[in-house]
């Protein structure tokens, strides 16, 4: 198995489980971040654990293809400078969800974008290869 | 190596360490369950955890022998299954949280049974092949 199918078949349905979980339990989600970003602990741990996923997924994969697998490589910086910014400025990182957030229906487009990507992930790791 | 031998020899050692720790600290064990069932946000990455370990588990090794390989499968599930249940229903986990260590042997239990099983793994896990 090519190591973009195994990235896609783990990140595609932990994605859509995670766009589900986020239009499912709105409240509790924009809840949660309330509560995370006053915890400076958690936003040290969740960089923590971004930056690991993100630096494991562009060593498996980090081509700029044009094609479905430039989704896993784009992903896999994503995580990389957000795990960089909430473990080297967790101040800034605070500031940055309270406005990212802020919007009413930021949660549910959050959730959609994020289902579409990992139903697509999901298709492309589990469809049988040609 | 077979990839069942590589997940035993990551999950055992790590499985006897939570037994072990938890036989040790009962109290603090008990006083972190509280507090995670209290927390949304903490469910949350519990559950962002064990669901990505769980598909990658799944993904190297999924078969239902009758032998000790058994237990990672078994265990991919839990953990995935686990995992869909914190970040989708973390009201639900909470409230089954609070039922499952509400009675006070449930944590030595589960920690003998945590114990067991990654004792056992780490043996197939690291015990020299047959024939090497």
């Amino acid at each position: 198995m090519q190591p973009v199918v195994f990235i896609a078949r783990l990140v595609g349905p932990l994605f859509v489980v995670l766009g589900i979980g986020c239009l499912v339990n709105q409240t509790i989600y924009a809840d949660m971040i309330g509560q995370a970003i006053l915890v400076p602990v958690l936003i040290y741990l969740s960089g923590l654990m971004a930056f690991l996923a993100g630096v494991a997924m562009l060593n498996g994969y980090h081509a700029w293809t044009v094609d479905w697998r430039i989704i896993i490589t784009i992903l896999g910086w994503v995580l990389v400078v957000a795990g960089i910014i909430r473990i080297v400025l967790p101040g800034a990182a605070a500031v940055a969800a309270i406005a990212l957030y802020s919007g009413g229906y930021a949660m549910a487009i959050v959730g959609i974008i994020v289902l579409i990507i990992g139903g697509f992930l999901s298709f492309k790791g589990y469809r049988t290869a040609k | 190596m077979p990839p069942a031998v590589f997940i035993a020899r990551i999950v055992g050692p790590v499985f006897v360490v939570i037994g072990v720790s938890i036989l040790l600290n009962e109290p603090i064990y008990n006083a972190i369950v509280i507090e995670s069932v209290h927390s949304p946000t903490l469910i949350y990455f519990s559950g962002l955890l064990s669901l990505p370990l769980g598909i990658a588990m799944l993904n190297v090794y999924r078969a239902w022998t009758a032998d000790w390989r058994v237990i990672i499968t078994a265990l991919g599930w839990l953990l995935t299954i686990g995992g869909i249940v914190r970040i989708g229903l973390p009201q639900t986990t909470a409230v089954l949280g609070n039922a499952i260590f509400a009675t006070a042997a449930v944590m030595p239990i589960v920690a003998v049974v945590v114990l067991i099983l990654g004792g056992l793994l780490s043996f197939e896990g690291y015990r020299p092949a047959k024939g090497a």
